[in-house]
């Protein structure tokens, strides 16, 4: 009887369900396409051989394979002054990022006081206002960055303007991570906090022992977020700290892409250099991506049943 | 602070059993100290945000929208000068500048457009992506490099690489390099051998264009919505199911009241992100102002003009919107 209703039901819903599957497939690798063509021909070009660039009939598949850029990409990137630089600014910028996001959201879902209205609207001012706007009056800020002129430090050129910023909860984006950790403890019921209470914890202990537990997996997608933004980032890195190599503003900054070796690497080697050098750049972020989706999205979700 | 709930716990429990009285009053002068209190540790959590705001980010906007006002003249010895000037450069902004005008209308049509179909596409995307298929788990990864890939560094390479592409004694090149160069895709040649006409072949590589922006802009609110839709309850769709709906209706009657919260999390989150994308016409515009020795003032002033607009819409949308949800509650 059973397997006859069901029988009956496949066949109802066969051709609609087929349609509607092929449909899907189609759509789902079109836009897989179009997000993977960038770095499909990016790979593709970093195994140009010197050949290849002059050859017309050559478009996307190299006839000519060489690692020749690949060498030259990982001789001029300075990985290991570079590539520190960038882990210690995206990972400190990233923890300080995710606890400011935490605390910050934590005060504003939970506690009344004056001006937490007025609080919350410059949370999302700061990120309405383009960071563009006040770089200038943030760059001048930063040069002579204290109460007076006399009793200022300059801040540019060294880590602290970055964990500075994130510590101000004022780095790109980070208003966006306030919000999301607000809205995560809006949803959380307040009984928990209140069972602390009764139990005996005080504010900081019912948020340390019983909040922040809750709220791990999101501090791990936050981090991440903010990893990769300071990984990535050129335009914050080439106003604030010119002077510091930086993986991104190694490809852009007049530095050693820029002056191309001319004897073995012309401009368009330099293009295409450049391009070998995202894909190493970014390689340890896709890694990330792929790892860290299947975990993301079951986290916010296993932290949203809580609710 | 543990020890000092501690005592009020008791000592509430204790008033209870005493006579009722005195524990009333000091029921009321104690709920408000808690009160208090917990205005206090607002402070304290806030704290970062407080000191940032007031240390630096407001000095940084008073700055700018002085700046506007003023010529700033640097000095040899280090440090400025301010000349006061007046709305001068709003006015030139505003009535002489035509081009600003245009592209702040434009970029402002532009994302009246570009928000809502964003939200309706990774809605979408994410509804497709939370259907169980082969090869779901790829099609996830890949769907989420764009959130990672956030900062557009790959774009700027692209774009460096045009330009160089586009050096004019290497123009025989510009065949083999520029079209692999390009990550836009690039579909024009295919249509144009389909001989469809110029005017579609045009809108149809627009439209793909178009779709390229939109697929890297909504990685994160295609991520934001997919945990949503794992939150809701498998019983809903069973109980659904028994009352005999269908699978469309099971959509817009439990999937999408279900989401709706995260669906004004990711509306705002795409009006920011499109308040703030670098890579806009009017933004390259000013940046290119202000680098090619206009005064500081002038572009401070674009800048100043844009947000205010933007703000105006802004505000007037989410007032309207409030009026409307607070009739339709009535």
């Amino acid at each position: 009887m059973e397997t006859a209703l069901k029988k009956k039901k496949r066949k109802r819903f066969e051709w609609g369900n087929l349609v509607w599957a092929l449909f899907r497939t189609v759509l789902i690798f079109g836009i897989c396409y179009i997000i993977l063509k960038p770095f499909i021909f990016k790979i593709l070009m970093s195994f140009f051989g010197e050949n290849d660039l002059f050859d017309l009939t050559v478009k996307y598949i190299p006839r000519d394979w060489s690692t020749h850029y690949w060498e030259w990409t990982w001789d001029h990137l300075e990985v290991d002054v570079a590539g520190i630089n960038t882990l210690l600014l995206a990972v400190g910028s990233g923890l300080i990022q995710v606890f400011v996001a935490t605390f910050v959201g934590y005060g504003l879902a939970r506690f009344k006081f004056k001006g937490d209205k007025i609080l919350f609207g410059a949370v999302i001012a700061t990120l309405l206002i383009p960071q563009q706007v006040y770089s200038i009056a943030q760059y001048l800020n930063f040069t002579w960055f204290g109460p007076t002129a006399d009793f200022s430090v300059n801040l540019l050129n060294s880590y602290w303007a970055v964990y500075l910023l994130a510590f101000f909860g004022l780095t790109v984006k980070e208003g966006l991570y306030i919000y999301l950790m607000r809205e995560f403890f809006k949803g959380m019921p307040k009984d928990l906090e209140n069972a602390a209470y009764v139990d005996g914890a005080g504010v900081m202990g019912a948020f340390f022992k019983v909040m922040l537990p809750n709220a791990f997996t999101m501090m791990i997608t936050i981090f991440l977020f903010a990893f990769c933004w300071q990984w990535t980032d050129t335009t914050f890195a080439e106003l604030y700290m010119p002077q510091i190599k930086t993986l991104p503003t190694m490809i852009f900054s007049g530095r050693n892409f820029q002056i191309a070796d001319q004897a073995k690497i012309d401009v368009f080697g330099t293009g295409i250099a450049q391009n070998t050098a995202v894909l190493i750049i970014i390689a340890p972020l896709v890694i990330l991506a792929v790892i860290c989706q299947r975990f993301l999205v079951k986290s916010i979700s296993q932290s949203g049943l809580a609710n | 602070m543990v020890k000092n709930n501690k005592e009020q716990n008791l000592e509430i429990s204790t008033a209870t059993t005493a006579t009722v009285v005195p524990a009333l009053k000091k029921r009321k002068r104690r709920s408000l100290s808690v009160e208090r209190k917990q205005s206090f540790m607002g402070y304290i959590f806030c704290l970062p945000f407080i000191i940032g705001l007031i240390a630096l980010y407001i000095p940084n906007i008073i700055d700018t929208v002085v700046f506007s006002f003023n010529d700033t003249i640097i000095l040899d010895g280090g440090g400025y000068r301010l000349e006061w000037l007046g709305l001068r450069w709003y006015n030139h902004s505003l009535f002489v500048d035509e081009k600003f005008i245009q592209l702040l209308w434009s970029s402002i049509g532009e994302m009246l457009v570009q928000v809502p179909t964003i939200v309706v596409f990774s809605l979408f995307f994410a509804s497709v992506l939370n259907q169980e298929f082969r090869g779901r788990v790829v099609a996830r990864a890949i769907f989420f490099l764009p959130v990672v890939l956030a900062t557009g560094i790959v774009l700027r390479v692209d774009n460096a690489f045009d330009l160089v592409a586009k050096v004019p004694s290497r123009d025989t090149l510009n065949d083999a390099i520029g079209t692999v160069g390009a990550s836009g895709v690039d579909i024009t040649e295919f249509l144009l051998s389909m001989n469809l006409g110029e005017d579609i072949t045009k809108f149809l590589a627009t439209t793909a264009n178009g779709v390229y922006d939109i697929v890297n802009r909504s990685g994160m609110q295609i991520f934001i919505l997919l945990a949503a839709f794992q939150e809701i309850p498998n019983s809903l769709y069973e109980a659904a199911q028994v009352e005999g709906c269908s699978k469309w209706e099971t959509f817009w009657k439990i999937t999408i009241p279900m989401v709706s919260k995260q669906i004004v999390v990711v509306t705002v989150y795409t009006i920011i992100d499109s308040f703030t994308r670098n890579d806009s016409a009017l933004f390259l515009y000013i940046d290119e102002i202000s680098w090619n020795g206009s005064p500081y003032a002038y572009a401070t002033s674009m800048y100043i003009i844009y947000i205010v607009v933007l703000a105006a819409l802004l505000g007037g949308a989410a007032f309207i919107a409030s009026r409307f949800m607070k009739k339709s509650k009535r």
